[in-house]
């Protein structure tokens, strides 16, 4: 939740433009929000609420959560309508990467360790993640699921908030700020800033930079969020972590759609990369298992070399 | 939109993306910008152009050919920097060039230069060739010599944006409110580029 504990600013994406900053924790992970103008408690607080009813709806890792109602058996649920957006976005990468993005990968995710107790041991039998159509079926915002089913919205869920937060903000009349959701970020303002490429096998490294300026910016690798083994980007089609693609960041309009599509590229073939990006309006890096690097024509950042 | 669109009584369908398109736009002007600037023909023809220009007075044949640049390298989007497009844009403003140039800046004929950059590999080579007529570019190939693997294997692809191997820096080191690298390829590509410009200067 958003705590009036400001630090200070002096991190190496220090942005005077906005000096006003603050940060907390939330959703599992870190988030800052810089500001070009104070906000005022009333707005943290609006803030924090929207935080926390976000994770209520949301989160696989809290027993009292909307989605794991859709856990305890077949039935229907009803979704705050901000599902709407975020489902059709998991429908379109799912159809773009046959099926590899999908949020019914949850009941393997937490087969595999990934659970609401952070167990991290794999268990003995690991679930199979369901076919979309054969489990559920979305009517905006209601789900009616034939079975128990666990879903996860790890892969655009936190850019979704991140993008949420955002809109906050504006209707705060605040112009230029930044949303960092511990790597997804949204720019918001006249100037540009400009963010390092974490180097996907060394946290303390960059590999190049890339300018951010009023657009969305993901990012996503298999070096965080891993245990015996394993990491939390997962092929549904055989229940095992990606390893041909290390990391991979895109820009896009919205931090959800950059998001989901950072995930997506996990599961991608070259050309279909290109299409589903193309489709977004996004651009995107990734690096390889081998240490190779390809980009979109139109990505702006730079690599080292 | 037209008026006949506009009154479609059908429900509005729920777009959950609707900046996409304003983004695609957006990236297009940088396939454009990208083109003109970065790649050798479209920065090198529009200034050819320009300099003939000057010699004839003329100012308005100068926008003309850079507008034609722009409007062709629209034909060729989502292949940015490729050969295929610039020659296609040095082509469309050879017309602009023919019609207007007499004073020569460089000499007709085939340019061939070989830039060299440094991979984790070792040293690798990349070569250019160009033909310039009438002060445009109206060919352009260039080949990866490397030999080394993995370089060789993936050379071929430098125009699609391509790095052999990631190079990580301490974070410490960089700052990061600059440029502070350039891809492997595009800057041999670049060194053979201006030995090219220097070589077929008269």
């Amino acid at each position: 939740m958003p705590r009036p504990d400001t630090g200070p600013a002096a991190t190496a994406l220090d942005r005077p433009a906005r000096p006003f900053t603050r940060r907390f924790e939330a959703i599992g992970t870190h988030w800052q929000i810089d500001t070009d103008h104070e906000l005022s408690p009333a707005q943290w607080l609006r803030l924090a609420a929207r935080i926390d009813e976000f994770d209520r709806t949301w989160s696989r890792f809290r027993t009292d959560s909307l989605i794991n109602q859709l856990a305890q058996g077949a039935g229907t649920v009803e979704f705050p309508s901000e599902a709407v957006p975020l489902i059709e976005l998991y429908r379109r990468l799912h159809d773009g990467t046959a099926g590899a993005v999908t949020p019914l990968i949850g009941g393997t995710l937490a087969d595999l360790g990934y659970d609401a107790g952070y167990r991290f041991t794999p268990a003995a039998a690991v679930r199979r993640t369901p076919g979309w159509d054969e489990s559920m079926s979305w009517d905006g915002p209601v789900v009616t699921s034939t079975r128990p089913v666990l879903l996860d919205v790890g892969a655009a869920g936190k850019g979704y908030l991140v993008d949420l937060l955002g809109e906050l903000l504006t209707s705060f009349d605040v112009g230029s700020f930044v949303v960092d959701g511990s790597g997804d970020l949204l720019h918001r303002g006249p100037d540009q800033i400009r963010v390092g490429l974490e180097h996907p096998g060394d946290t303390t490294k960059v590999i190049g930079t890339v300018p951010l300026s009023d657009d969305a910016l993901a990012a996503s690798a298999g070096n965080r969020r891993t245990w015996a083994g394993l990491h939390h980007i997962v092929d549904p089609r055989t229940s095992e972590p990606v390893r041909d693609v290390v990391a991979t960041w895109v820009i896009a309009s919205s931090a959800m759609v950059a998001d989901g599509l950072a995930t997506a590229l996990f599961f991608t073939a070259p050309q279909q990369t290109h299409q589903l990006a193309d489709a977004f309006g996004a651009d995107w890096l990734r690096v390889l298992g081998d240490g190779s690097a390809h980009w979109s024509p139109t990505f702006e950042g730079k690599l080292f070399s | 939109m037209t008026a006949t669109e506009t009154n479609h009584q059908h429900p509005p369908t729920p777009d959950p993306l609707p900046v996409d398109a304003a983004r695609r736009d957006r990236r297009r002007r940088t396939i454009f910008a990208s083109l003109a600037g970065w790649t050798l023909l479209g920065a090198a023809s529009v200034g050819l152009v320009a300099c003939s220009t000057s010699a004839a007075s003329s100012g308005s044949t100068s926008a003309a050919a850079t507008t034609s640049s722009a409007a062709t390298a629209s034909a060729a989007s989502g292949s940015a920097a490729t050969s295929e497009a610039s020659a296609a844009t040095a082509e469309a403003a050879t017309t602009e060039a023919a019609a207007a140039v007499s004073a020569s800046t460089y000499q007709d004929g085939t340019y061939t230069a070989t830039g060299s950059y440094t991979s984790p590999g070792g040293t690798e080579e990349i070569t250019v060739t160009l033909t310039i007529e009438n002060d445009v570019i109206t060919a352009a190939t260039a080949e990866g010599g490397a030999t080394k693997p993995p370089s060789s294997q993936y050379q071929g692809e430098f125009v699609d944006n391509f790095a052999a191997l990631i190079i990580g820096k301490d974070i410490d080191d960089v700052s990061l409110d600059k440029v502070a690298g350039s891809s492997l390829t595009s800057g041999g590509f670049n060194a053979a580029v201006e030995t090219i410009k220097s070589d077929a200067q008269t």
